[in-house]
């Protein structure tokens, strides 16, 4: 277990860590004391953004008719609201397709970058569960710890 | 099939990847195995406190909803046949 210092989480700094969450996967994880699981959010999270990113380029992002992809994508934080600022300059509202445009690819970066938001979501409703009921987890004799799926 | 790359080369992140490599759409399945990695991966880091097991874990599963992926996808394919075969006829 890396959380030693797994307390820091509760009171006002689990809350702005919540925050730091959402525009900074993983980095919510890190401010309570989770490092370990804050690398894995990070290089996980971000690394789906970015290959539906290098798949689909800026038009995977805030595609029209497709709220919901957009507000899932919103949920990763930073990198889905610096791609939102940036598109307009590459892609104009109207403009048309780009070069080669292969609908189905389009689709599934759309929703590589929209999983990463809800992915990032899971782990804040985790870092909401820990510092809402930081009490540490009392180790039973003979009974794991550990959740089983 | 269209095969044009972008009038000012490609910029990665920007552009997409599919207008500098032709014929993506031919392996868009294989893009379902990344994707169920990191899935699997992030969910079972959210799951255990104790990090040792991690690789073994998410690579069952992976390996479980991969194969209830396929599963689904067969049992989908068989109801679509059947209802084609008994409700409009058999194909010709």
């Amino acid at each position: 277990m890396d959380s030693s210092i797994e307390d820091n989480g509760s009171g006002a700094i689990g809350y702005v860590a919540l925050a730091v969450g959402w525009l900074v996967p993983g980095l919510g994880h890190w401010m309570v004391g989770r490092k370990k699981h804050a690398k894995i959010f990070a290089l996980g999270i971000h690394g789906l953004f970015f290959m539906g990113l290098l798949l689909g380029g800026l038009p995977a992002l805030n595609r029209p008719r497709q709220r919901l992809w957009d507000y899932a994508q919103y949920m990763t934080g930073w990198p889905a609201v610096v791609g939102d600022m940036v598109k307009p300059h590459y892609y104009p509202a109207k403009s048309h397709h780009p070069p080669g445009f292969a609908p189905l690819i389009q689709e599934v970066a759309t929703a590589y970058c929209g999983l990463a938001g809800m992915l990032n979501l899971l782990v804040l409703v985790d870092l909401f569960m820990r510092i809402s009921d930081p009490v540490p987890e009392i180790p039973v004799p003979g009974k794991p710890t550990e959740a089983k799926t | 099939m269209t095969t044009a790359v972008a009038p000012m080369g490609w910029i990665p992140f920007i552009n997409p990847l599919y207008s500098a490599v032709p014929h993506l759409t031919a392996i868009w399945l294989l893009l379902i195995f990344p994707l169920v990695v990191i899935i699997s991966l992030v969910y079972q880091t959210v799951r255990r406190n104790d990090l040792s097991g991690l690789a073994l874990g998410t690579f069952w599963f992976s390996t479980k909803v991969l194969f209830f992926m396929a599963l689904i996808a067969v049992v989908i394919q068989i109801v679509f046949f059947l209802s084609i075969h008994y409700l409009a006829g058999p194909l010709n």
